[in-house]
């Protein structure tokens, strides 16, 4: 009985400092922009710990990041992109309007 | 004046193209709006304050230059940010009770299983989520693509799209949450090994 009574105020202490999973999955998108202050960074980290479902939101976040810049550094997306590049002609059809305009201003 | 631009031209042309073209999906409207976007930047040269990169502040032009189109040609777009903000209800969580700010239970994130080491998945993944980025409203995809496939740091976002940091992170947030759940209905749940 006394370990249970220890047990709950263990797990109000707990409530207190651990932020919600609303707040955690905020705190883990803010995690990927910036360094966050410590005291949220261990919300975070021991939410986390705790719940699953709030540990799947984070890893697969990072995971999508993580698969972006693979993807974003990988041969094929440089083809891919190669025909997202601007091409000789457009350059040059660029380059004349910005001549023209500055002829035009003087 | 010229140099400037030429020059611009050259370092920024293809981020310029590249962006813009994912917008307007042509090439020659791209093209015509990267050739605005260095002339509206050459005219205003004397406001490129540095508080951004020459790159980002070019990119902020270009937004508007994208939205502009858009207006005119069919839909009614603006990047008023507080229309987004304003929105807060988070329907992912409960909103009261014991459970407040606990997931609904069929919102919660399932498990995903991905060989991040099978070219096949990745390639599939990258087809989903130029169309989960596709779905999103145009301003939560426009910080998206510019953060995460552009890797432009927040700071430099914030001064290209002239938004508060606060907002930035609200937008990134939502942003990042359809995402995950676009991919999670639709690329997750293709895989052949899902069953059930
Ligand atoms: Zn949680």
């Amino acid at each position: 009985m006394k370990e249970y009574k220890a047990m709950k105020s263990l797990m109000k202490i707990m409530n207190y400092v651990m932020p919600d999973c609303k707040e955690v999955a905020e705190l883990a998108s803010f995690s990927m922009d910036e360094t966050l202050p410590l005291k949220k960074r261990a919300g975070l980290k021991l939410h986390i710990m705790m719940c699953k479902f709030c540990r799947r939101n984070y890893k697969q976040l990072y995971l999508i990041r993580k698969l972006i810049g693979q993807k974003l550094r990988s041969d094929d997306v440089i083809e891919a992109e190669a025909d997202i590049h601007l091409s000789e002609e457009s350059r040059q059809r660029i380059s004349r309007v910005l001549i023209s305009n500055d002829i035009d201003q003087s | 004046m010229t140099i400037d631009a030429e020059h611009w031209l050259e370092l920024y042309g293809d981020i310029l193209f590249r962006y813009s073209f994912r917008y307007v999906k042509d090439k020659l409207t791209a093209e015509d709006l990267v050739s605005e976007t260095l002339l509206a930047g050459l005219k205003a040269q004397s406001s490129f304050a540095g508080q951004s990169t020459e790159q980002t502040w070019l990119i902020g032009i270009l937004n508007n230059k994208i939205m502009d189109h858009f207006r005119k040609s069919k839909r009614e777009v603006s990047f008023d940010e507080a229309a987004i903000i304003s929105d807060n209800i988070d329907e992912d969580f409960t909103e009261s009770g014991q459970d407040s700010g606990s997931w609904k239970p069929n919102r919660r994130p399932a498990e995903w299983m991905v060989d991040t080491d099978d070219p096949v998945e990745i390639k599939e993944f990258w087809l989903y989520l130029n169309n989960c980025i596709e779905s999103l409203d145009i301003r939560l995809s426009m910080v998206f693509v510019l953060r995460e496939l552009e890797e432009i740091d927040s700071k430099n976002i914030c001064n290209a799209l002239s938004i508060s940091h606060t907002n930035l992170r609200v937008m990134l947030y939502r942003a990042r949450k359809q995402l995950r759940l676009c991919l999670e209905k639709n690329w997750i749940k293709a895989m052949p090994d899902d069953k059930e």
